[in-house]
């Protein structure tokens, strides 16, 4: 894998982790969890 | 020709390059601010500002995923645009490859979207009945399909056997009504769309995907009409290949760094019928006169030795960040199979116009020594460079001392000079042959960040 393979791979990866986690923590926060 | 400055030698162009490369760097960190922020500005904003009362958790769960989803469907607009402010940062292959794998995200975000608000209330399935569901409900149902419909047509286009132009056709209109029905479902759920900040954020959003919309479909296509180019002539190569060289109809041409790309067609620019071909001739030659090298491959390709001198062609480009100037140390390895000199030609003609004297290393990979294509150029600028070329055959004529089978580990090793892991390796060939070599650079410890590949494979 070259080093542009793996850099895209990174961001895929950062933006899914962004995505679960801004999304529970909103349905935390709306749901009062919090 | 660089920053409209007449260069001559390969140095004077690093020293340029080099100084560039800043500017570069704090753009690309720009960007990729900018895409997080496209992404998820919304749903942050959502948290920040005040809002209606909460729900339950995976009702929430879901509308937080729906608002994701909607803006990575938007996004999608953004890495096929061929934005030059865009591609000249991130290579087009990767822009691509992005896309692909940023497309099948954001299909699976949409398609949990409805499941969940399903899991958290089983009777919300009436909605996927698109006779008696609301209209916010159809739309989005359809969205989804049109996004699925989407991602199975361009993972198995081949399989399906959709011609490219008809795919891309399909691609993009579906592209355009699943965000159209996206957006229509949002608004008309009204629910945090209600509130003023997010209405005029998510009409920013739409705005900024329309405009590149815009540009992509009636911008890009206009310069292409107002820039034509005619062929000039036409030389038979090797290995069922052509090059055909193009002269400006009525401006100044382009300016390119050897090792780029454009996009050709002949027909209509509005009809998206084009190809990309690497430049083949060199970035310094004088003249305005640009050339490709195209090897009989495909419905297009196949048409290329039919061109006559004269035939309108439009280009766009250049594109892409694959040339020696951005990366490059003083030490330089190419390395390509078949038609991936291409893009490696253009580079040693324009070192050669350079008068480069420092070494440089070329591993070409061919069928036959019959199909090698340049080969008797290549001999020439033997002469002219400090070039050394290692032919890779496989199937090597009776008698031959050269190297056979595929490019490897072994032959890298046998030619590299001691100092190679200093060296800048560029590559460009079919992906299997790519992915090899870069097997077989990792496995004699060459850094990723010295290698530098170009594939041909983007749609």
């Amino acid at each position: 894998m070259s080093l542009r393979d793996t850099i895209k791979r990174f961001f895929i990866i950062v933006t899914v982790v962004l995505c679960v986690g801004l999304a529970v923590l909103f349905g935390a926060i709306q749901a009062g969890w919090f | 020709m660089l920053l409209g400055f007449q260069v001559k030698s390969h140095k004077d162009v690093m020293i340029i390059e080099r100084a560039c490369n800043l500017k570069k760097r704090i753009q690309t960190y720009l960007w990729l601010a900018f895409y997080f922020l496209m992404i998820f500005l919304p749903l942050v904003l959502l948290m920040i500002f005040p809002r209606p009362e909460g729900r339950e958790f995976l009702r929430e769960l879901s509308v937080a995923l729906g608002f994701l989803a909607m803006a990575l469907l938007g996004l999608q607009t953004i890495p096929t645009s061929r934005l030059k402010f865009f591609t000249k940062v991130f290579p087009m292959d990767t822009l691509y490859s992005f896309h692909h794998g940023l497309s099948i995200l954001t299909f699976i975000v949409a398609l949990i979207h409805p499941i969940l608000l399903f899991i958290n209330n089983p009777e919300t399935l009436r909605l996927l009945n698109l006779i008696e569901a609301p209209w916010r409900a159809r739309a989005a149902v359809v969205s989804i399909l049109f996004m699925l419909i989407l991602v199975v047509t361009s993972i198995w286009r081949e399989v399906l056997k959709l011609k490219y132009d008809v795919w891309r056709w399909v691609h993009d209109f579906l592209a355009f009504l699943a965000i159209g029905l996206g957006l229509y479902h949002m608004f008309k759920v009204n629910h945090y769309m209600s509130l003023t900040y997010q209405k005029v954020i998510w009409l920013v959003l739409t705005g900024i995907w329309v405009a590149i919309i815009l540009y992509m479909r009636v911008v890009r296509p206009l310069i292409m009409l107002r820039k034509p180019y005619k062929v000039d002539h036409i030389i038979e190569e090797r290995g069922q290949s052509w090059s055909i060289y193009l002269k400006p109809d009525g401006h100044s041409g382009m300016d390119f760094e050897a090792g780029q790309f454009a996009w050709i067609t002949t027909e209509s620019p509005f009809i998206f019928r084009e190809n990309p071909f690497s430049f083949s001739t060199s970035s310094e030659a004088k003249g305005n006169l640009i050339g490709f090298t195209i090897k009989e491959l495909g419905d297009f390709t196949r048409t290329v030795k039919a061109f006559k001198p004269g035939d309108t062609v439009y280009v766009d480009g250049p594109y892409g960040t694959f040339n020696m100037n951005e990366h490059t140390t003083e030490d330089l390895v190419f390395i390509a199979g078949g038609i991936g000199s291409a893009p490696v030609m253009g580079m040693l003609r324009t070192l050669a116009d350079r008068d480069y004297k420092q070494p440089v290393i070329f591993f070409y990979g061919n069928p036959t020594w019959e199909t090698i294509i340049y080969r008797e150029e290549l001999e020439e600028l033997e002469k002219r460079l400090n070039l050394k070329i290692i032919h890779v055959l496989e199937k090597p004529p009776e008698g031959w001392k050269g190297e056979s089978g595929f490019i490897n580990a072994d032959i890298l090793r046998k030619y590299l000079p001691e100092d190679y892991q200093e060296s800048t390796f560029f590559m460009c060939g079919p992906l299997p042959m790519m992915n090899a070599v870069v097997g077989a650079l990792k496995a004699i410890d060459v850094s990723p960040r010295h290698v530098f590949p170009e594939k041909y494979e983007m749609a």
